[in-house]
Formats: structure tokens, sequence, C-alpha cells
């Protein structure tokens, strides 16, 4: 039940309610926390531990950055585009997968440990800003294949792109890293080229040589936005494409 | 000197950062370290995969063992002298250059900065503008009609610093990929082993001489299942004492001397059981059913009848078969089946890893280097310049990030 309204409370889609909009989305976002916070108390761990939690997590930071950037942009540009992304998160999470998946089991061995929470909360901080980061560049090259005319928005759109994906990115390294330690303590190895990890680096790779392009000579916002979708399609790989793979340390979501 | 310059290029490093992602994108796709028989099923020579992935490909380019080969570990190197080339290169002058004082005596030094303004006719504003700089948490640098001012000397160094950590988490990699090793042992309790086995060895690597014993294994559960798994383990000198003891459990290793001992994994071993008439106990060995599945199957053999028992997990219940594989009964440990036989104990063993690796301090630092420097290179590094000349003022500034607070301090410093 709870479920459903989380829905209908992220459909909101448009520009037009502004005020009845700012609220719905602060609404939806108590409610990813609150999910978050009764499962936490409810199970005694954190609640990070499979693919549906981990998922309305990242509905929730994408949510509590959303609000953040419209506080401090005050544009509702970057909300219409966000918004659908945290529809088809929770719809995913609550109506497609199946409900053994959702139900909160007790920790395995491996998992109990407190870096669990920190390298989790910390990769899932940095997917929500990369992903909002890379979305706006998807949409700089959407405006500047189809609305040649203004220049103002493209300009705006780059920086805000850039500025996001900067702050974002060291918390893709700190997640990392602090992954390679958790793995160093449980299992003796602090890279193993488990997919997820390699995938993850691979994002790291990619967003570094975005941050890094701005420096070349011949740089212009568009191959730094075509970097930047890349980066977009790659992350998506390693939060769930790699789950399909079925192997490796990290299979905790598989479908 | 080309060369050098090739290598420094910020391209060039750009292209090898790219490279290495892609080419660790294919160790992905591609099962690694299995073995030939694997890779000629999978790609078969007369079925190529897309027309020209075959298992001769795969083989010849090393994608079966894509970390390892000369040309990833190559890219790898090269991507390490990237870096340490442009750091001395490009990004040493410039910590020296930071210091210097870098006054702008002419008009046209000035024409070069993002923000830049000329008051003219104000005698005193030299004197307002010191007094806001200095408000502003500035280092000024004062010298008769010319003013230089710094803030945030951090947020210029720290990159220097991330690249520095990214070089020493390479090196220590390296030193580790030579000198370490991991070995497995599978023990029930009251055994003691030392360190043979291996797994992978380095090309340096120089076995260590400890003794270590397992002294005991057990599960706790909670909620019906497997919480934790425990070993108590003791470490014994040349002469049988205990230098040291811990109990470790899954995310909890034992630390010794740089070896590591983790918590693996658990097996069956077998059972122990009495004949009654005889007073005597026995061990039957247990058999895996099935790798991944946790049970195990013996059989006991009676005058007449042959009996299979299963255990499952880590219960202290089994099932009894007869020999045509009909279910008999539940039965738990220490009662007796069919008059003659008593279970007593089952017998697990423990599972340990163990890893020898002495680059880890190195790369721990290399860790925590690069977390607090990626952190603090968000900080901005901000120049401002102040000039004047008879009526003429010029003021100037600059900034590697945050230039839109720039554009306000200027504003407030104006008015």
């Amino acid at each position: 039940a709870m479920i459903l309204y989380w829905i209908s409370l992220s459909i909101v889609n448009n520009k037009i309610i502004n005020l009845i909009s700012k609220i719905l989305i602060f609404l939806s976002n108590l409610f990813f926390g609150a999910t978050l916070c009764i499962r936490w108390l409810k199970n005694g761990y954190f609640p990070l531990s499979n693919l549906y939690e981990s998922l309305i997590f990242l509905a929730w930071s994408i949510s509590f950055f959303l609000i953040l950037l419209e506080y401090k942009t005050k544009s509702r540009l970057i909300g219409s585009i966000i918004l659908p992304v945290i529809f088809f998160l929770s719809f995913f999470a609550s109506l497609t997968l199946p409900i053994d998946m959702q139900k909160s089991l007790s920790l395995v061995p491996s998992l109990q440990s407190n870096w669990l929470m920190m390298h989790v909360s910390m990769m899932m901080l940095s997917y929500a800003l990369l992903i909002i980061g890379s979305l706006l560049s998807i949409i700089y090259l959407f405006f500047l294949m189809f609305k040649q005319k203004n220049n103002f928005i493209l300009e705006i759109l780059d920086l805000w792109s850039y500025r996001i994906i900067c702050f974002g990115f060291p918390f893709l390294t700190l997640g990392i890293l602090s992954g390679a330690v958790w793995a160093n303590e449980a299992w003796g190895s602090y890279w193993s080229w488990d997919p997820k990890e390699t995938w993850a680096l691979i994002t790291w790779l990619v967003f570094a040589s975005y941050l890094h392009s701005r420096l070349v000579k011949g740089w212009n916002p568009k191959s730094a936005s075509i970097l930047a979708t890349f980066g977009f399609l790659i992350l998506w790989v390693c939060y769930l494409g790699v789950n399909f793979l079925g192997k490796g340390l990290h299979s905790y979501g598989w479908i | 000197r080309q060369i050098i310059k090739i290598l420094t290029d910020l391209k060039f490093a750009l292209a090898v950062l790219l490279a290495i992602a892609i080419a660790s994108s294919f160790g992905s796709v591609i099962e690694q370290d299995e073995n030939i028989l694997f890779y000629q099923q999978n790609y078969p020579l007369d079925k190529p995969i897309y027309g020209f992935i075959n298992s001769n490909l795969i083989l010849f380019l090393g994608l079966d063992h894509i970390y390892r080969t000369w040309w990833f570990l190559l890219l790898l190197f090269i991507l390490g002298i990237s870096l340490i080339s442009c750091t001395i290169t490009r990004q040493f002058p410039v910590l020296k250059s930071s210091k210097d004082y870098l006054f702008k005596k002419e008009k046209k030094a000035f024409f070069n900065l993002p923000f830049f303004v000329n008051i003219k006719n104000n005698y005193y504003i030299r004197e307002i503008l010191l007094l806001k700089i200095q408000k502003l948490n500035f280092y000024i640098y004062q010298n008769k009609n010319l003013i230089y001012g710094y803030k945030g000397l951090v947020g210029r160094i720290s990159p220097i610093l991330v690249h520095f950590s990214l070089i020493i988490i390479l090196i220590g990699s390296s030193i580790g990929a030579f000198q370490n090793f991991k070995a497995q042992e599978v023990l029930p309790k009251g055994e003691f082993f030392h360190i043979q086995n291996p797994i992978r060895v380095g090309w340096f690597t120089k076995l260590p001489n400890i003794n270590i014993r397992v002294n005991d294994f057990w599960e706790k559960k909670k909620k019906k299942k497997i919480h934790q798994f425990y070993s108590n383990l003791s470490i014994l000198d040349n002469y049988g004492t205990e230098i040291k003891e811990q109990t470790i459990s899954v995310n909890n290793p034992l630390r010794y001397k740089n070896v590591d001992i983790y918590q693996s994994d658990w097996n069956l071993l077998g059972i122990r059981v009495e004949k009654i008439k005889e007073n005597k106990i026995y061990e039957f060995p247990l058999f895996s059913l099935n790798k991944t599945s946790r049970s195990w199957i013996t059989w006991i053999k009676d005058n007449e009848k042959n009996y299979s028992l299963i255990f499952d997990q880590l219960r202290q219940t089994f099932l009894v078969y007869d020999d045509k594989g009909n279910f008999l009964k539940e039965s738990n440990l220490g009662q007796i089946i069919n008059q003659e036989y008593r279970v007593c104990d089952i017998l697990p063993s423990t599972g340990l890893l163990l890893k020898y690796d002495p680059s880890i301090g190195i790369i721990y630092f290399g860790f925590g280097l690069l977390m607090v420097t990626t952190g603090l290179s968000y900080l901005p590094y901000t120049q401002l310049w102040v000039f004047h000349q008879h009526k003429n003022f010029w003021l100037g500034g600059i900034t590697n990030r945050g230039k839109i607070q720039l554009e306000i301090e200027f504003e407030n410093l104006l008015r």
C-alpha cells in the first residue's frame, strides 16, 4: 500500500503546478527515507543488503539531491528530467521485483561489517549525483541537435553538468576505495577484477577523463557531453548490468 | 624529447585511461582464467562469434587472463609514467611559482584576467580596498604601489597530491604483485599446519615460516539461518608454545607479521559413530553430494542391511535411508540407529585463506591520501592583484574553481 503511494507521488512531470509539485517531491523523498528507516529499525542493520533496498536508497538520494539542486538553481528543468528516473526506479523496485526479493532477510556473514554502510552508501550517493549530472549532458546534446537557438540554456546545462559530476566524483572515489579496503579485510584481496569492481573502475576512468577533458586545448562542450553520456550508460551497466552476469563477489541482487 | 612531449600530453593520458577502460570491459565479458577446453567449447573454431572471435584469437591475445597479459600491464605502466611525467613537468613548477610574488605591474597584464576593473580618480580607494581584502582572509603581499593576494593554497596543491597518491597506489600494487602470495587450508579442529598449498605466488615471494593450529570451529545461528562462522586459531612457535590466539570470523581476520588469515569456507569431513556392542568409536568419512548444496552422505553397513545417512548444512539432525533409497526416518546426533550404531558427532572442518602482502601499508597510505586530496581539490584557489598609478587604479582576479563566487566577491569589493 505504501508502495502505491510513492508511485503516485512520483509522476510529477511538468512545469505548470509549481508549489504542488515541490511538495510532492518533498513528500516522496520523505516516504523513501521513511521506508529505509523502518527497515533499518526493524532488522537491526543498515538497509542496503539487496537490490530492492539499494533501489529505494538510490531513489531517495536522487530525490534528495534534486531538492537541493532545485533550491540552489531555482529551476524546474532539472526536476522534469530527473523525476522520470525516480519514477522508473520506484516502479521497478516495487512492482516488478518479485516479493521474495523485496523481503529483508538476515545478513549473510560476509555482509556483517561496518564497511557495508560506508561503501554501499558512498557508491549509491555517487551514482545518484553522476546520474543527474550525466543526464544533464544528454539533455545538452538533445538541445544541441534539435533546438540550436538558445545558447544560454546550453551553457548553463553544460556548467551544471560539470559541477554536479565534479561533486559526485569524489564520492565515487571514496566508494571504490572503501570497497577495496573492505574486500581486503574480508577476503584478503583489495582488488580481484570482479565484474562489478571492474565496471566501477571503468566508470571512474570515464568520468575522470570527462573532468580532465576541459583542460584539453581542442575542447568543446559537445565532446565532453558525449563522454558524459558514455559514463551514464556505463554506470547503469555497473549498477544493474553485472547482476545479470551472476558471477563474482557482488551477485546479491540477481534476477 | 619528442617522446617526453607525447607522454606529458593530456590527450595521450586520456587515451590511455580509455584504453584501460575498454580492455577491462573485455575482461568482464569473457570469462577469465578458465582452461583451454572451456574456451574451445564456448568460442568454437568452426563457428566463431561475430565471424572472427574464436578460441584461438582469445588465447593468442591473452584475453583469457587480460589483467595479467603483458599489454595490459604495459598500459598500466604507461599510465604510471604519464602521471609521473605530468606531475614533474607541469605541476611542480606551478607549485614553486605560486609562492612568488607575482605582482602585475602593467596595465596590459590585467587585460588577460577574467575579472578586472579600472577605477579612476579616487585617491583613498587603496586603503579601503586593502581593508576589505584583509577581511576576506587573503594572504597579502605589498610592494609600493602593487598588491598581490591569494587564498586557498590547499586547492592549488591538492590536485598535485591526487596524482601523487595515484602513483603511490600503482607502485604499491606492483610491489604487491611481485611479493604476495595466497594459500588455502581446510582443516578440522585440533589440526595444525604450516603454510603450504599456495594458490598463487609472485616472482619474489618468500614463504614465511609460521605454525598454526586450529583449536575449534563453530557457527552461530540467528533466526534459524546461519549468522556467522568462527574459528579459534593459535599461532605457535617452533617449540609448540603459543604466541598468539584469536577467534576469527568472516569479516575479522587474524593478523600476524604481515600474514593475514581469513575465515573463508567450511566443510564436513566425517562423522563419529559408536558401535554399541564393541564399545568402540569409528570415524566414517562424509562425501559431498553436490559442491554447492552443502549436503553430505555416508554409509553404514549392518549385518543384513545398508543405510545411507544424509547430512545437510551444519545441522544436528540427519536423514536415514535404506539401500533402495527409501526414506526411513530423521534422526538426531546421539541417537541410536537400528540398535547397533549410535551417531555421536559430526566433524566439521574450517576453510582458511592465508595471505601475505607486504605492500598493504603503502596501498592504504595511497588510498587514504587519495581520499583526502580528492576532497580537498575542490577548494578554490583565488588570486587578486592591485596596481595603482597616479589616478588610475587596477584591480584584477582569477580563480580555478567557483568562478561565480569570485564574481560575487569582486562585486562586494567594489562597493
